[in-house]
């Protein structure tokens, strides 16, 4: 499967404001990365803060009223910082602008990121809980 | 119904706006409590805020958050013993440079900064050394060997 949109397409939404971002994705970018107000998510996907993006999957708008189109969403695992996101988006044909429609912390991590603790453990960068306490 | 407004997915315009009390974390303060607008699409049940009216709102109030927390930090830091000269001595800040911040002249930079500080103080100590990478790991190791003793006597 391949993304129905072209990823930077959406960077360059963001940066132009030509994107919206909806009531739960703006609640869990507020609480999961600290962006607190739509300006700031837009701005921060618009200065290329969507690090190493990972596709994920298409699906359908579900909550499409138009029966006689068919709207896309793009999923996508990402990362900033120390934290992995998942992002969902797409763009509306009735108004031209592309939804943000998740935009969280996700839980299933990327095993890039085992890797990662693992070469800092080794490098004696990283305690575990038990470690830290002996 | 909201005949102002349209909603940015569908194009509808058959919109129910409500208001509800949020509330935003604020580091090291009282979390911000804001009328929230709500716009709910009757067509296609996105919710958002359509008319981008919340960010100025949001704003608004960090910014006043913000100015009391930038107080309330360089206070907690002159009850630890970190004056405001001594602060900005080992920052190089020109003087009376925390007095402004407390007076609510204070800038995100400037409030990350403080923040940090409030977190870890001994980075004063490492800036009063010129930000050597010698005295960063000494009052690195030493932070830690302090929070390994405290650990210890639980």
């Amino acid at each position: 499967m391949t993304p129905a949109y072209l990823f930077s397409d959406l960077v360059m939404a963001c940066e132009k404001g030509t994107a919206f971002v909806t009531r739960g994705a703006r609640a869990t970018a507020t609480a999961d990365f600290g962006l607190l107000t739509e300006a700031a998510i837009l701005a921060f996907i618009g200065a290329g803060g969507i690090e190493a993006p990972a596709y994920i999957h298409t699906k359908g708008w579900e909550n499409n009223p138009d029966p006689k189109s068919i709207v896309y969403i793009d999923a996508y695992r990402f990362y900033s910082g120390s934290t992995c996101g998942y992002l969902a988006l797409g763009l509306m044909p009735a108004t031209g602008k592309w939804m943000i429609k998740s935009f969280k912390e996700d839980d299933e991590r990327d095993p890039r990121a085992f890797l990662l603790a693992a070469k800092l453990r080794k490098a004696g960068y990283w305690l575990d809980g038990h470690e830290a306490e002996s | 119904m909201n005949d102002s407004v349209t909603c940015p997915a569908c194009g509808s315009s058959d919109i129910a706006t409500s208001r509800l009390d949020a509330s935003l974390p604020v580091p090291m303060a009282e979390p911000v409590i804001y009328s929230e607008r709500v716009d709910l699409c009757g067509a296609c049940g996105t919710e958002g805020d359509f008319a981008r009216e919340n960010d100025a709102t949001v704003e608004a109030a960090l910014a006043a958050a913000g100015k009391r927390s930038a107080r309330a930090i360089i206070e907690s830091l002159a009850a630890g013993g970190i004056s405001m000269a001594y602060f900005e001595r080992a920052f190089g800040l020109p003087q009376r440079t925390m007095a402004r911040w407390k007076a609510g002249e204070c800038s995100a930079g400037s409030l990350a900064l403080l923040r940090l500080v409030r977190s870890y103080p001994w980075v004063l100590r490492v800036a009063e050394r010129s930000f050597s990478e010698k005295a960063a790991k000494q009052e690195l190791a030493r932070a830690s060997a302090g929070s390994g003793a405290r650990a210890g006597a639980r």
